[in-house]
């Protein structure tokens, strides 16, 4: 299954993890699961992109930045590269 | 859940005449070393004895609950399986032929509804049976020839070495490249004694294939499979609201136009609520504040220079700034129901194509949404991107984004030239920052940092209805630091500019002739191109450096000591036309980042080179805006 979703990784523009849940036939929470365990096994690497709180604390500039979302960003790692090309 | 044969404290209840103690586990889903609750709810199972284990799953949620279910019985752990939410889990269609379920599962399952106390008396029964029979887990996981055998190899080496875990066990974990077991096995001396053992290890550890991955590939197989037989599912997985709606959102052509409209009428609401509405209300308030205040000074028989300070450089200056925060409080307001919504994430998500198309990092876009809050932390935002160049290209274009601190300035001239049409301004110019950024960007990717561009995918939330306390919150964290600055940066500000515009003594405060007046004019031809060659002008953007609201307070300081009591707005259309303030604010626009930007983007980058880089290149590309604005538009008739 971990390949799978390495796979809808892979082919997303970006990731809707319903999505990847519908094309799999899988519950969402399951998908939220293998995401976690592809991080864990480092196959992917996630970053919080836009949490400026955690980038200014501190600086009391931090008030005006306007993005607090939780955008995140998913890189697939030269690990994750290597599975998919098998 | 673990039940300790009255060992532990946690918890007790009696039970046809015995005592048990219960303890309560921490919540989780699966049962590695990889967070605290793991590691505590592991060790317990492992080193705790308890008499069984209760696993309470969410029926409503089964196949993810039963991953943990199949570490359990890996740890040859007794486990009764609670299966809780069994209501839930009806009106949800799900249906469970229970028999089954618990033939394949190897463990007893009992249906609960723990919110209503259903099932529990069973659980009980079933769970204190089973204390007292002397059975192992039926279920054996295969992982695959290969693992199965590799595993049978290390089980050899382990047994009968008075080990505190289960072989079993153990030789899964060291399949998986468990650290703590490996150093567990290898501290023992029996173990590490043995060459053949050692080697094992060795070459287990330098394998190329993922044993791990094809482990956990096996529990969720086994999980998989087990509901594929006992469970009946709901047959459609109904595509959620978020994936409908952004059908159109993030659609390839729909994407930019709706973003661009949303963000116009954004600013339109901003003009309409903040400045109709609300905007007289705080510069009435202003210049009443300053009338008492001055009347008050000159009542005690204040030193004429202290009024001069307190009505011409704070209430001038500081009071300018401030005018301004029912727009900020408005927009703000805007932009956090959006972001609480999502769809800030999308817009970036929508020009992530463009910027893709540009041979930019799509996560570029990202750092610069950030810094249309406050370029600071706009520049820190592009610590997220993965390489040197793109880094690199993200935070030299930074500071082209408009800052929420340029925002009183281009305020002060829409409400002198384009009152009507403040929207469209102010939507034109944070969309010609984000072109002149673009179009920068691309070039530095042809010149400076050439190299491929890394890739990655967004992970979008889903959509929600904003919440007020959100959004307020929002909002209030931007307007404090408004606050904030206005009586920081600002302060500081204005009082230098105050002394200067004062000194040296004798001389017509805020006249040509004052220190200020003749930086002023030392500046001042440098910008006549541009069609703003007065000495006012080029202090006022002079300020703008020290902080980018410090041009509006140093404006507002100047033309009311040139003009006391004339509202900065009528000043500025006495001292401005309407093509020299498209070209001043296009200037503000794109000039020289504030300083705490360039200490950020030193700090960042770690040299001066860049820095200084930073505050020269766009000061040159600020002026040929404003030149190209003024000159072209004379040519064109306008004035």
């Amino acid at each position: 299954m971990l390949k799978e979703v390495l796979n809808q990784i892979k082919d997303s523009d970006y990731i809707s993890k319903s999505k990847i849940a519908m094309n799999l036939n899988k519950s969402v929470d399951l998908i939220e699961d293998a995401f976690s365990q592809l991080v864990r096994m480092g196959y992917i690497r996630v970053n919080n992109i836009d949490n400026c709180n955690s980038n200014c604390s501190g600086c009391f500039l931090g008030n005006s930045c306007t993005s607090k979302s939780s955008t995140k960003s998913i890189i697939i790692t030269d690990k994750g590269k290597q599975l998919l090309e098998k | 859940m673990a039940w300790s044969h009255c060992r532990k404290k946690e918890g007790k209840f009696e039970f046809k005449g015995n005592k048990y103690n219960v303890v309560d586990l921490p919540g989780t889903y699966s049962l590695g070393a990889f967070s605290e609750d793991e590691i505590v709810a592991r060790d317990f199972i492992l080193n705790g004895n308890p008499d069984i284990v209760i696993n309470v799953v969410d029926a409503t949620n089964i196949e993810r609950n039963l991953y943990l279910t199949t570490q359990l019985l890996e740890m040859g752990a007794k486990v009764v399986v609670a299966l809780n939410m069994i209501d839930e889990a009806e009106k949800r269609k799900i249906k469970f032929d229970l028999n089954r379920f618990s033939k394949e599962l190897g463990a007893p399952v009992i249906p609960t509804i723990a919110a209503k106390r259903k099932g529990i008396n069973e659980l009980i029964k079933q769970s204190v049976e089973l204390i007292n029979q002397d059975v192992k887990p039926k279920t054996q996981i295969s992982y695959g020839e290969k693992i199965d055998q590799e595993i049978k190899k290390l089980k050899a080496f382990l047994s009968d070495k008075n080990l505190e875990y289960p072989s079993q066990w153990i030789a899964i974990k060291l399949l998986e490249r468990d650290q703590y077991i490996y150093e567990l096995v290898t501290n023992k001396i029996d173990l590490s004694s043995s060459d053949e053992f050692i080697n094992t290890l060795h070459q287990l550890k330098n394998r190329t294939e993922d044993y791990e991955l094809e482990i956990v590939n096996k529990r969720y197989e086994f999980a998989s499979k087990i509901v594929e037989n006992s469970v009946t599912m709901p047959e459609v997985i109904v595509e959620t609201k978020t994936d409908k709606i952004d059908k159109v959102i993030t659609n390839k052509w729909l994407g930019l136009p709706i973003f661009f409209l949303i963000m116009l009428l954004v600013f339109q609401l901003t003009f309409t609520v903040g400045e109709d509405l609300l905007g007289g209300l705080m510069a009435s308030g202003i210049e009443a504040l300053g009338k008492v205040i001055e009347n008050y000074l000159i009542t005690i028989n204040s030193p004429e220079l202290l009024v001069s300070f307190v009505t011409e450089g704070i209430i001038g200056g500081v009071g300018a700034v401030v005018e301004f925060i029912p727009l900020i409080l408005v927009l703000y307001l805007l932009m956090g129901i959006l972001e609480d919504s999502g769809y800030m994430a999308r817009a970036a998500y929508v020009m992530d194509s463009i910027m893709r198309a540009l041979g930019l990092q799509g996560k570029t876009f990202i750092s610069m949404i950030v810094g249309f809050g406050c370029n600071v932390p706009g520049v820190m935002a592009t610590r997220t991107l993965e390489n040197k160049k793109d880094r690199m290209i993200a935070t030299l274009i930074n500071p082209f984004t408009s800052c929420g601190a340029r925002i009183p300035i281009y305020l002060v001239f829409i409400a002198a030239f384009f009152p009507k049409r403040g929207g469209l301004v102010l939507f034109s110019l944070y969309l010609l920052g984000t072109l002149v950024a673009l179009l920068m960007g691309k070039i530095f990717s042809k010149t400076l940092f050439k190299g491929e561009s890394s890739y990655f995918i967004m992970e979008l939330p889903p959509y929600r209805w904003p919440t007020l306390r959100n959004v307020l919150r929002n909002m209030w964290d931007n307007v404090s630091g408004f606050l904030k600055r206005a009586g920081t940066i600002i302060f500081a500000v204005v009082t230098i500019l105050w002394i200067l515009a004062i000194l040296p003594l004798g001389v017509e405060p805020y006249s040509r002739n004052s220190i200020l007046g003749q930086i002023g004019l030392l500046i001042a031809p440098i910008f006549k191109p541009a069609g703003f060659g007065t000495w006012q002008a080029a202090i006022g953007l002079f300020a703008g450096i020290a902080a980018k609201e410090g041009v509006v307070a140093t404006l507002g300081m100047v033309y009311a000591g040139v003009e006391e009591g004339t509202a900065l707005v009528t000043a500025i259309q006495n001292a401005f036309t309407p093509l020299t303030a498209v070209s001043f604010m296009v200037m503000t626009l794109l000039y020289t980042p504030c300083a705490a930007v360039i200490g950020t983007i030193r700090k960042e980058t770690n040299s001066y080179k860049w820095a200084i880089f930073t505050a020269l290149y766009t000061f040159a590309i600020g002026w040929l805006g404003a030149v190209l604005v003024f000159q072209i538009g004379q040519l064109l008739g306008f004035s």
